[in-house]
């Protein structure tokens, strides 16, 4: 009896199916969306960075930065023409040429981790950062060790000078020095050159650790004992480039797609419940109380919706489930409308009849019999509705009305445009943290819409303009 | 030019729709003619291209995807050579149209009034003032209570017949030398239909007007046309005026169309046509198209179209007819049961 | 019609009522009492708001005191961040900047929309239908959160032929200039027949058209040349009503023009323009404006952001700014006032379908 009564068979679907594979535009958003929602998915594995953590010598690179991460240790001892398997590409030029008592390192590297500079008996006279950014301070350490500190500010050249007052307690004396400099970083357009110059003793070793993302390095160390240079051999690609916190900007996307897209389908389902159950409802009632709950909806609609979300996010706690709320109740308006109006529609039809004959209650047949028949409006609300659900969290996002996911420091899109917005600079020189993200989003919606529309005139071909 | 030559002669007109599947062939090589103040009906089943070779001549339907071939000889001239502004003149003015559908006809958001007047003001040259007047006169003569008053009035406080007195009014306010009426009564109630077709006819004698009547109804056609017109699948299957067509029909479909009609006197709404349907313009079969449900068919008419030829006894006027067969001497296969196509 | 109308305005009070009970009953769920949180509201701005409202009464009282002073002061209250300032001063610094920059969004939006919407629908197909269209898809989908500052990136950073952003109150003539230009356009189609002869709709349309072109090619001129602050704002407020304007106007003049009675209107004689701009543009425009109520909603949430983006002090940022430091006061009394422009712009919407369409103006 219900089989014939259930909702639409495979027949109309598929046909829907077949129309909708005509529309070449809405079956490249299907892919599009597919994809998006694959990624957002399976975000974890597909991004090639995780979003929270950074690098901080990372910061701000532009699209197609190639990174190294220098896993490896080459150890080259000076005064020895280095062994063809030990030196990175990068390291060549003759180490030592019979001269004591100077290092020059000719770093073309835009920037390096450490640089360890190991010396026995040298009394240090002078070190150079030059064009280097964060060479900022230098001091002794415990166990006499020279450190050259990160300070965090960018200097562009830093001298210590011979007879430079160092730090106290520590004296001027011969032995064994470790300069260290952490987060070298060699401005793009300086000459890129870190030099350590001392005044006797011998270098034993010179590390470089870290990252080299420029690929190419050269140390030229005159009689250095040891030249250890912790190697690159993995290589990674910041396809979109870093953000201002050296966050990878591809892999922001794609977790910002999660938060957007879950945003997008819950508090989708949300409103599309409430809608379709209140427009299921009014419309099987019909009557005064169809009349009056459309009355209702008519009222709402001419609400400034999203001051009202607004409000509620600023009146409650910012968290997932106020978002949902908020977001779905403005949304669930027009589908309400329309599945009363299909509703209305299909409640005159003979299996409703019958099956009010056979004594079905009509929460029943509401459920069993009238809702599936409007299966295919909500499938094309779902589909228009969830990139209008994206857009408008975003949109809260952007204005500063961000929610927090659990702590994490993720940010959906809007977000990360609103982040990219402030970081363009005076000449929009950082543009990749904007149009990126931007890009990502506009995309989605364009797909998402495009699906809509194509599933809207797949399954009500009559809708369709003529010609 | 001649006077006594006919107003508008379509010779082989072709109009194919191109489509994403391929060419449609409503209307594949007709032959028609209408003389100065003659009314010809033009029958057959719904699809046949009735609608669409008249719509070919006012040149209404856009092209693409409408692609037109042959002439339609307007005095002579063929419109399909014409640029905007003959056919501007052309239309309306010269040939005016009549549809099928009043309630979708008339323009829902402009005043009855104004859509009377811009033909007149247009064409006749009129000033706002005498084109009302003309307008109302015209309403008037449509049989239009009141008219001065309801000029104002929108589309939509008319009922259906009054809408498409509305429309006849509309045509013929600028005097055409030919009327198209496309099925004119087909969307109206039965009991207004007869009221229209008089009203058309009526009108059309006083003023001298050629008709061309499109319907569904013999007997419409018998009553009110000196020729008949009989299509079938984009194509004149049989010609001849009324009286020797309707008394000795030579077309097995026109055979099948007067024997579908319990009386001639009476208007039907539809008629119960032959068995079976009519082919599908995407599809034609080879040869004659009316084969496939023809009880005189024979080998040859799978193989060659046959052409319109004359069979009128020598002197008479002219019955021509599309059949390769001769059905006063063939007899016919036993009536297929029930709808073998 | 006046029955229409009426019936129309006696819905607004409704609306407006139903708006500032919810959003007062919202802002009252709070949890805490809002009106008296300590951390946002200083002692003085406290006692102020007691005096007023009752802060200690029930709620329903103070909804009631509240809804008085609105309704017969227009009286907003004080403002609860700022000691000096009332929700007024702040709503009247503000409605200049925001309006104007609406404005130029809208005529902006609807002078390109309806010109590029009819010109594609009648020619249909053409390389101008499918750039356009093409056009317009994209600017619909695209947030305007991410137009406005791409738009800067291109012509305020990266090019520098536009300022960044700000907002010069010096400017203030475009509402004038549009009026001049209908006029303008009033008289020039005074000339200009559109359609044979006489009576005919084409001079209300074209006069609307024209007039909508020079508004939006004189405020651009204008804007170029005295405030090029504006520019950019109303650029990314107006190109998605723009684009989605065109898109219905194509579609409504598509439907339209394959209508019967356009055939019967070509079937008379008349020429193609006379049968675009009487027969097909009233039936074609109809869509658009039903779409101008929802538009103008747009229009406001959008000055959130672009005022955001371009630092325009308009209500839109005072609104944001109140919602993000819980001025409580502020975003009611702003809630109520663009609720009140909505309805308001909604009934005006209205009563000109009505207009143009008899059916629902004698229904
Ligand atoms: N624009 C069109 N595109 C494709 N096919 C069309 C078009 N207009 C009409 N046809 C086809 O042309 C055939 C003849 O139509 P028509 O002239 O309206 O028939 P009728 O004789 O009933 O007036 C029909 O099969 C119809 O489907
Ligand atoms: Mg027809």
């Amino acid at each position: 009896m219900s089989a014939d009564l259930d909702p639409p068979s495979d027949g109309p679907w598929a046909q829907a199916w077949k129309r909708l594979r005509r529309n070449a535009m809405a079956i490249a958003g299907l892919v599009v969306v597919s994809v998006m929602a694959l990624a957002a998915t399976f975000a974890g594995t597909v991004a090639p960075f995780d979003p929270r953590i950074s690098e901080s010598w990372e910061t701000s690179l532009p699209p197609g930065a190639r990174h190294l991460d220098l896993v490896n240790e080459f150890v080259v001892t000076a005064g020895q023409a280095p062994r063809e398997r030990d030196v990175p590409p990068w390291l060549h030029d003759g180490l030592g040429d019979g001269h004591d008592h100077a290092c020059e390192l000719d770093v073309v590297a835009e920037e390096v981790k450490q640089l360890r500079v190991t010396m026995d008996g040298a009394k240090v006279t002078k070190i150079q950062g030059d064009g280097a950014r964060t060479l900022a301070k230098v001091e002794l350490g415990p166990e006499d060790h020279l450190r050259v500190k990160d300070a965090g500010t960018r200097i562009e050249a830093k001298a210590l000078e011979p007879g430079m007052a160092l730090p106290e307690g520590v004296p001027a004396k011969t032995g064994r020095w470790v300069l260290f400099a952490e987060w070298v970083r060699i401005a793009p357009d300086a000459k890129r050159t870190v030099r350590v110059a001392y005044g006797y003793g011998t270098v034993s070793a010179v590390t470089v650790a870290g990252a080299a993302h420029a690929g190419e390095m050269r140390i030229r160390a005159e009689h250095v004992r040891d030249l250890r240079v912790d190697g690159a051999r993995k290589e990674h690609v910041h396809v979109l480039g870093t953000d201002l916190n050296g966050y990878d900007v591809l892999s922001r996307i794609i977790f910002g797609a999660r938060i957007s897209l879950l945003v997008g389908l819950v508090a989708t389902l949300v409103s599309l419940s409430i809608g379709v159950l209140y427009g299921a409802v009014s419309g099987y009632a019909g009557g005064r109380t169809d009349v009056l709950m459309m009355r209702a909806v008519d009222v709402l609609y001419a609400m400034p919706y999203i001051f009202l979300v607004i409000v509620l996010l600023t009146v409650f706690d910012r968290n997932l489930i106020v978002l949902f709320v908020a977001l779905g109740l403005v949304q669930w308006l027009t589908p309400a409308r329309v599945v009363r109006g299909q509703i209305l529609s299909i409640k005159r039809r003979e299996f409703v009849d019958a099956a009010v004959t056979l004594g079905t209650t009509p929460w029943r047949i509401l459920v069993r019999h009238l809702i599936p028949n409007t299966m295919g409006v909500v499938v094309v609300f779902t589909t228009l509705t969830i990139p209008a659900v994206i857009l408008e969290e975003s949109f809260l996002s952007f204005i500063g009305l961000t929610v927090k996911f659990g702590g994490e420091p993720i940010d959906s899109w809007g977000a990360l445009v609103d982040s990219g917005r402030n970081a363009l600079g005076v000449n929009g020189e950082r543009w990749w943290m904007l149009v990126f993200p931007g890009a990502a989003m506009s995309l989605t919606l364009f797909s998402m819409n495009f699906l809509g529309d194509g599933l809207r005139d797949a399954l009500d071909p009559r809708q369709k303009g003529r010609g | 030019m001649s006077s006594n030559g006919p107003l508008l002669d379509l010779r082989g007109l072709r109009t194919h729709f191109r489509t994403d599947r391929g060419p449609v062939r409503s209307v594949d090589g007709v032959d028609l003619s209408v003389a100065p103040g003659e009314s010809v009906g033009v029958v057959g089943e719904s699809g046949s291209g009735k609608s669409v070779t008249m719509l070919s001549v006012m040149r209404l339907l856009p092209s693409p995807p409408a692609m037109h071939q042959g002439q339609a000889l307007w005095k002579g001239e063929d419109v399909f050579g014409w640029g905007a502004r003959r056919l501007r003149s052309f239309r309306g003015r010269e040939v005016a149209m009549i549809f099928q559908d009043p309630m979708t006809s008339l323009n829902p958001y402009l005043k009855i009034g104004v859509q009377l007047t811009e033909a007149v003001q247009l064409h006749l040259g009129l000033d706002h003032a005498k084109a009302r007047d003309r307008a109302a006169e015209m309403l008037r003569r449509v049989g239009i209570p009141v008219p001065e008053s309801r000029l104002d009035d929108y589309p939509h406080q008319y009922s259906g017949g009054m809408r498409q007195r509305v429309m006849i009014a509309m045509a013929l306010s600028c005097e055409p030398q030919l009327l198209i009426a496309d099925e004119p009564t087909t969307a109206l109630d039965v009991t207004i239909q007869a009221q229209i077709l008089e009203l058309i006819d009526a009108q059309r004698r006083a003023s001298g007007t050629g008709l061309v009547l499109i319907t569904h109804s013999l007997g419409v056609v018998a009553g009110m046309c000196d020729r008949v017109v009989v299509m079938y699948a984009g194509r004149v299957v049989e010609e001849g005026r009324t009286e020797d067509l309707f008394g000795d029909p030579r077309m097995p479909y026109t055979v099948g169309l007067l024997r579908s009609v319990p009386r001639l006197d009476v208007v039907t709404e539809r008629l119960v046509p032959v068995p079976g349907t009519p082919p599908d313009p995407q599809r034609l079969p080879s040869g004659c198209p009316f084969r496939v449900r023809c009880p005189w068919a024979e080998a040859r008419c799978a193989e060659t179209r046959p052409e319109l030829r004359d069979v009128a006894a020598p002197g008479a006027a002219p019955h021509r007819i599309a059949c390769h067969v001769d059905i006063t001497k063939a007899a016919p296969r036993e009536p297929a049961s029930g709808g073998a196509a | 019609m006046g029955r229409y109308v009426l019936r129309r305005l006696l819905w607004t009070p409704l609306v407006l009522l139903v708006l500032v009970t919810l959003t007062f009953a919202l802002i009252k769920a709070a949890p805490g009492n809002p009106f008296a949180m300590d951390r946002v509201v200083s002692e003085e701005i406290r006692a102020q708001l007691e005096a007023r409202y009752g802060l200690d009464k029930p709620a329903i009282v103070q909804f009631g005191q509240y809804l008085g002073r609105v309704v017969t002061d227009f009286d907003f209250g004080p403002s609860m961040k700022f000691k000096d300032r009332t929700v007024n001063d702040i709503i009247a610094n503000g409605i200049g900047p925001t309006m104007l920059l609406g404005a130029c969004a809208v005529i902006l939006a609807v002078a390109i929309g309806l010109t590029a919407g009819t010109i594609g629908a009648v020619r249909q197909n053409s390389v101008f239908d499918h750039a356009s269209m093409s056009a317009a898809t994209f600017g619909m989908s695209v947030p305007n959160f991410v137009t406005g500052p791409v738009l800067v990136l291109v012509f305020a950073l990266s090019w520098k032929a536009l300022p960044v952003s700000g907002f010069d109150p010096s400017f203030s003539l475009l509402p004038a200039l549009g009026i001049a230009a209908l006029h303008v356009a009033w008289r020039v189609t005074e000339r200009i027949r559109v359609g044979p002869a006489g009576f005919s709709w084409g001079r209300e349309f074209a006069c609307l058209w024209l007039g909508l072109l020079l508004a939006a090619v004189t405020s651009v001129v204008t804007l170029l040349a005295r405030s090029p602050t504006l520019i950019l704002p109303a650029v990314t407020l107006a190109l998605p009503f723009a684009s989605r304007i065109a898109r219905l106007m194509r579609a409504g003049m598509l439907e339209v023009i394959g209508q019967d009675y356009v055939r019967t209107a070509r079937a008379k004689g008349l020429s193609e323009t006379t049968v675009v701009v009487r027969h097909a543009l009233k039936g074609g425009i109809l869509p658009v404006v039903s779409y101008l109520g929802p538009a103008i909603t747009g229009v406001l949430t959008g000055s959130l952001v672009v005022e955001k983006i371009f630092a325009i002090p308009g209500i839109g940022r005072e609104f944001v700014e109140a919602a993000l430091s819980r001025d409580y006061m502020l975003v009611l009394g702003i809630v109520v006032l663009d609720g009140l422009l909505l309805v308001l712009f909604n009934l005006a919407v209205d009563v000109v379908y009505g207009f143009l369409d008899p059916r629902i103006r004698y229904e």
